[in-house]
């Protein structure tokens, strides 16, 4: 036995007595190790100050008296819907599933937020860029660019990432 | 949802009565732990008359709250863990409002009867008067013990729980329970060391 072991015995005898191999444990070891006998005793009358402890008296009526005070009382409603149901599924698999689906719609929702404005962006940027490029059609000359477009370096990179092949397509079906 | 009940444990179905509103099925589970709920209570809160308002109050908020209790979880836990935020509710409460008390907080509306109180034992003999002075002495130490040292102690001295349960109703690992457990005797030995050895409260 070691101290961790007498701790335990301790512990376990402050609701039910030692059993008879734990007694038996007990005396061999304290005869092996005498100065802890007045260690094992202070335990001993710890444990029975604890259990002398005095019981509060309850009125002899109390159960009647929490009967007629339910009486009055409203009871709250079932537990049947999802978010209740999410909130006690405290060890269940419902409450992580719920957790992930939540997670993955408000990703869903974030990218697709994203995408939509940078459609827009590249949408006002070609605009942008075809009515220049309309200008200097009619006047090779005299239009410049806009210093707008100048500095809307995005739409100048995506201009010369298109292909031709559009326009040529568009242009078969015109002719 | 197809859950089953604990079962092991009879008060489960008698809860799953009580969720159905069968006020005897409630009168059982009063009249078993009513003592146990009363002494938890008093040990966290050492006044007798608040003790068994308090009582009443976690035996009331039992029926209110039927429709929550899962029938796989031991009731017992679940009525602890009642009893337990109540007192910790009450402590909260205290410390802003040091001059109420929960009668004054419950006042009004009380029209119930009066209580019958049995007779206490009457102490006169010094024997007795010391041991009541000794009894308080314990009490007052234990007082001094953080929550959740104390209230793992008692749940574990006054009743009967296992170290899991314990661990349930306090919300910590049970090794965390454990050491709860021992480091509120090492500080209670400490503290009353004076009667350990002697046999007398030492002041």
């Amino acid at each position: 036995m070691n101290g961790a072991e007498i701790n335990d015995l301790a512990i376990k005898s402050l609701r039910e007595p030692l059993s008879p191999e734990d007694e038996k444990r007990l005396e061999i070891w304290l005869r092996a190790n005498p100065t802890h006998a007045a260690q094992w005793d202070d335990e001993q009358r710890l444990n029975q100050l604890l259990n002398d402890l005095p019981s509060v008296q309850l009125s002899s009526n109390f159960t009647s008296l929490v009967l007629r005070t339910i009486q009055n009382e409203p009871r709250s409603k079932g537990t049947s819907t999802w978010f209740t149901l999410f909130l006690a599924a405290k060890r269940d698999w419902l409450r992580p599933l719920a957790a992930g689906v939540g997670v993955a719609l408000v990703v869903l929702v974030v990218y697709r937020q994203q995408t939509h404005w940078q459609r827009v962006e590249w949408v006002e940027s070609l605009k942008l860029a075809s009515g220049v490029a309309t200008a200097l059609q009619a006047n090779p000359v005299g239009a410049t660019p806009t210093v707008e477009l100048l500095e809307d370096f995005d739409a100048i990179r995506r201009l010369s990432t298109v292909t031709s092949e559009p326009d040529l397509t568009l242009l078969a079906v015109l002719e | 949802m197809g859950v089953m009940p604990c079962l092991d444990d009879p008060d489960a179905a008698l809860m799953t009565r009580v969720k159905q509103g069968d006020t005897v099925a409630f009168a059982e589970l009063v009249e078993k732990y009513q003592q146990r709920i009363a002494n938890f209570i008093y040990r966290t809160l050492p006044d007798a008359a608040e003790a068994e308002d308090l009582t009443q109050v976690v035996f009331v908020q039992v029926w209110k709250s039927a429709d929550r209790y899962r029938v796989e979880a031991k009731f017992s836990t679940w009525l602890f863990t009642i009893a337990r935020n109540l007192c910790l509710n009450e402590i909260r409460r205290r410390s802003r409002h040091p001059a109420d008390s929960l009668d004054e907080a419950t006042a009004e509306g009380d029209d119930h009867p009066g209580r019958q109180v049995p007779d206490r034992e009457s102490v006169g003999s010094p024997e007795l008067l010391l041991r009541n002075e000794l009894q308080d002495k314990v009490q007052e130490v234990l007082n001094t013990l953080p929550d959740q040292q104390r209230t793992a102690l008692i749940l574990f001295k006054e009743d009967d729980m296992s170290y899991e349960a314990i661990a349930e109703v306090l919300g910590c690992s049970l090794s965390a329970t454990k050491s709860l457990i021992h480091r509120a005797r090492e500080t209670l030995k400490l503290k009353i060391k004076p009667y350990l050895r002697t046999g007398e409260w030492g002041n």
